[in-house]
């Protein structure tokens, strides 16, 4: 789609878009968000770069393919489950650690479990997205 | 301890790291995987001096303890001896697979698949838990299904791996079944734990369901009658994975199954009766239909066959001497078969073809293939010194021991065992041997495209692929000529299985007795089998022909086709000419379930009806949200209609967080917006919108539509009278933050309470983009690409 109104309010948009996600995610565990509507954020911020250029140039601006994303998403989610049975818990229980970091506050598994989640939103929607504006 | 872990999940990892790895060092990954392989070995035989002095190695940790599910693995001697065949074999088949599998199309994911599958199949081994053998159980049929279809082109490879799979899987299913209510009848899911409680679980109701159940599992893995037809099938597979999977290892797991829980749930005649009887006809079976066969592959996996019924008869026989015989037949078993698969899939690879009439002379091109094919068809015919040697004897002397195993006369178990002996024996001598012998006819059994590269070629492929099957055809024949080597690691083997210790030495002489005699006039009927059949085999084959027309194969083949033409039926009822009817009945199925239920059981009301007051900008947004929803019905044009769907959207979104529900806000928010990129996207390829439907059908779609807003709103009406304040919310308000350190509910339910949910509901999610994407891109005609 050629509309320079549509391109330029992309360039200054995804950079927003983007960075919101992540703070969505970041925060997500003490105020509104989550690692799935920063996924799905994240995801609209790629879509519309693709509508305003190509698909081809946000494919390469994601740099992952989203299947990629969508394995690597189930995989840190699964793994943040196991931390909790090196430790001598079940399967998924919390385990949180002691330093706080600026910014993001306490590091722990649930953290990495909603990390995963966001993973795996961004890459099914851009599955998907990619895949319809693709079809011929 | 540590390295028992390293043991089940080193595999997993190197599986995880295959692909990548072979194409960054195509030549070497293999060997690689195989010096892993191998290092497992000896790790876990270095073990064995702490396992034997009766200091087995246990690690537990708890995993869902509520349900019996731990993470349980435990190393005694008997679970020694097949972890160190699994990975000793394993090491020989990917070594071999490095020169077998060159320039397949599919080498990465083989490897893949094939290092998976020894993790899964070590974790059979060891596991200590029902649920976690029961896991690492069902990996297995499924990396069993991706080898046998690893040339998912050919019809015949998807169907075999198809009816592999759909009949494990189904016995598996069964077997769960058996093991929930084995867990509960006993209190435990320990393995180790259940033999304490084996008179409690005799005396059990369920004693029957448990014992039929456990049988369902193990007879299918292990290609039992009336199950053992998938295993033919499954030599579509590449000769190595034959040769690990389908011989060695895996099939062997119902076995092993029933051999841990002979202590457990033995002592009873539907236990060993069955056992015995269902463990003989395999036996019977499979040897005559090996016979009959003159592909060299069909002929060694009919003789698996019956070597499993063999196995299984002897568990079924449940005595201190037959699991003694048992321990040695099947590490002989592991060492020969596994030798032959490898042998033919070299002669396949280097000449062309399998086929035992046409194979003939190669002594002269490829006499280290014959060293091979000859050190373990001798040990197959049960030729002394060979370990088979052994194994043969012990179990003869098992059948004709007084009164007979039970109560079966010492003759006739001495004469079946006699018949299938001389049949099997026969079989090892024909593939090991009989395609070295006589005048080779060089323009026929030589394949053209390896012949045009002269010797060379043969040679150095050759090395690569005898080199493996040579170490274990000589193994085969050490461990024979030294049995004492082993004796005392085979003999508590043993008593690890049967449950108690057993005393006795292996010894390859025990005097002239009835059993040696027995086994020296089975040698001699094996040769005269070797001379007749060039002469009967044609005959048999039609034989078994003819009895296959009835045979259970039919019947799964008449279950299949009967599903399929079940869901041809549903697609026809219910996938209709257009996508709205297909939609229409989705959204009119849960107003008419809800508003059933709540019609047949209407409950109490609790509460009285309050009703907020209503503010003007709440008015406002229902407005909102109607116009855009009158104006998506009555639009011209497509942009429009999504204009105003895009508009209803946010002003539910907009209602969600009047409410007090930002998270669902937002998320809606999101959700629409995404819509409508995607209705931009595919915008310009819809065809131009007409009236598509005539007056009756939107009359319908309103009733519908109807139907569904107006049970949601009673729903959500009542709900608020009817059950009160949940308790289990408050619980998560109040836990929240002291357990879980979150102050937003709705996230830690996501990522702490209700994390296994939200596991679940990506794994769906992701699921629900592999379908779409395969249903958009890899259309039937169309160029898949990479």
């Amino acid at each position: 789609m050629n509309s320079p109104l549509l391109s330029a309010s992309t360039v200054l948009l995804m950079p927003l878009l983007l960075v919101y996600s992540i703070y969505l995610l970041i925060s997500g565990h003490n105020s509104p968000g989550g690692g799935f509507v920063g996924g799905m954020i994240a995801a609209a911020a790629f879509a519309l770069y693709a509508v305003a250029y190509s698909v081809e140039r946000a494919q390469h601006a994601l740099r992952i393919p989203p299947r990629g994303l969508i394995a690597a998403g189930l995989l840190i989610a699964l793994s943040s489950g196991c931390v909790g049975l090196f430790q001598g818990s079940q399967f998924l229980t919390g385990i949180w650690g002691d330093m706080a970091v600026p910014a993001i506050g306490k590091l722990g598994t649930p953290l990495m479990f909603d990390v995963g989640v966001y993973t795996v939103v961004l890459g099914v929607t851009l599955q998907i997205v990619f895949a319809l504006a693709e079809e011929e | 301890m540590t390295f028992l872990l390293i043991v089940i999940f080193s595999p997993f990892l190197a599986a995880a790291l295959a692909p990548w790895a072979m194409r960054r060092w195509p030549a070497w990954a293999p060997h690689g995987f195989a010096a892993l392989a191998a290092a497992l070995a000896v790790g876990l035989l270095l073990m064995l001096p702490r396992v034997l002095g009766g200091d087995p190695i246990v690690i537990d940790r708890a995993w869902l303890a509520q349900f019996h599910i731990r993470f349980s693995i435990r190393l005694d001697a008997f679970a020694l001896l097949m972890s160190a065949l699994v990975s000793g074999i394993g090491a020989v088949v990917l070594h071999y697979s490095a020169t077998y599998m060159a320039g397949h199309r599919s080498r990465d994911r083989f490897y893949l698949y094939l290092l998976s599958f020894m993790g899964a199949m070590l974790g059979i081994i060891l596991a200590d838990n029902l649920f976690l053998l029961f896991i690492f159980w069902e990996l297995t049929s499924v990396t069993s299904f991706l080898l046998i279809g690893i040339d998912h082109e050919r019809e015949a490879a998807r169907e075999a791996a198809l009816r592999a799979l759909l009949l494990t899987g189904a016995g598996s299913l069964a077997m769960l079944g058996g093991f929930v209510l084995l867990a509960e009848a006993a209190g435990t899911g320990s393995i180790g734990g259940l033999a304490g409680a084996a008179k409690l679980l005799r005396e059990s109701p369920h004693y029957e369901e448990i014992v039929v159940l456990v049988f369902l599992g193990a007879f299918t893995k292990s290609a039992q009658f009336p199950f053992h037809f998938w295993l033919p099938g499954a030599m579509e597979a590449p000769s190595p994975i034959s040769a690990y999977l389908h011989s060695a290892t895996m099939v062997k797991a119902g076995v092993y199954l029933l051999a841990r829980l002979s202590p457990v749930l033995g002592g009873t005649a539907l236990w060993h009766d069955t056992l015995l009887a269902t463990g003989m006809i395999t036996m019977v079976l499979g040897a005559t239909m090996g016979f009959a066969q003159r592909d060299m592959k069909k002929m060694l996996a009919y003789t698996t066959v019956s070597v499993l019924g063999l196995l299984v008869a002897l568990i079924g026989v449940g005595t201190s001497a037959a699991f003694k015989a048992l321990i040695v037949f099947w590490t002989a078993h592991a060492f020969y078969k596994a030798t032959l698969f490898l042998l033919t899939g070299a002669i396949d690879h280097e000449f062309g073809t399998r086929d035992l009439f046409k194979l003939k002379g190669l002594r002269r091109q490829a006499p280290l293939l014959m060293a091979v094919g000859g050190l373990a068809a001798l040990s197959m015919w049960g030729f002394p010194p060979f370990l088979g040697f052994l194994g043969k004897e012990l179990f003869y002397e098992v059948m004709l021991h007084e009164p007979g195993p039970r109560g079966l006369a010492p003759v006739v178990a001495g004469g079946i065992a006699f018949a299938a002996m001389a049949l099997m024996g026969a079989a090892g001598l024909l593939a090991g041997f009989r395609p070295f012998l006589g005048k080779s006819d060089a323009s026929d059994a030589t394949h053209s495209a390896a012949g045009e590269d002269g010797a060379g070629h043969h040679d150095s492929h050759i090395l690569g692929l005898g080199l493996g099957p040579l170490l274990l055809a000589a193994g085969g024949l050490a461990l024979g000529v030294f049995p004492g080597a082993i004796s005392t690691f085979l003999v508590t083997s043993a008593g690890d299985a049967y449950g108690a210790p057993i005393s006795g030495y292996l010894s390859l002489w025990h005097g002239v007795t009835p059993t040696l005699m027995l086994s020296g006039a089975t040698l001699l009927a094996a040769l005269g089998l070797v001379w007749l059949w060039p002469r009967t085999q044609g005959a048999l084959a039609r034989g078994f022909e003819a009895m296959g027309l009835v045979g259970p194969l039919r019947l799964y083949d008449a279950m299949w086709s009967s599903l399929k033409s079940l869901t041809d039926l549903q697609t026809k009822v219910l996938a209709r000419v257009f996508l709205r009817h297909e939609v229409m009945i989705a959204i009119a199925t849960l107003p008419i379930m809800i508003g059933l239920t709540m019609w047949i059981s209407p409950g109490e009301a609790v509460g009285e009806i309050r009703i907020s007051p209503v503010g003007l900008h709440e008015i406002v947004l229902a407005v909102l949200v109607l116009l855009s929803a009158l104006v998506a019905i009555h639009a011209r044009s497509l942009p429009g209609a999504i204009a105003g769907l895009g508009g209803a959207g946010y002003g539910v979104a907009l209602v969600f967080a009047r409410f007090g529900g930002p998270d669902l806000a937002m998320t809606q928010f999101a959700v629409e917006t995404l819509t409508v990129i995607l209705f931009v996207l595919v915008i310009y390829r819809l065809p131009k919108p007409e009236r598509y439907t005539r007056l009756p059908d939107r009359i319908t779609s309103a009733l519908v539509a109807g139907l569904f807003g107006g049970v949601i709103a009673m729903l959500t009406f009542f709900s608020s009278l009817s059950a009160g304040e949940s308790r289990i919310s408050g619980e998560f308000v109040a836990r929240s933050l002291p357990e879980a350190k979150g102050r937003n509910i709705v996230n830690v339910i996501l990522v702490d309470f209700r994390a296994l949910d939200t596991l679940g509901e990506i794994t769906v999610l992701a699921t629900a983009a592999l379908g779409i994407y395969t249903l958009m891109k890899l259309r039937p005609g169309k160029d898949t690409g990479p």
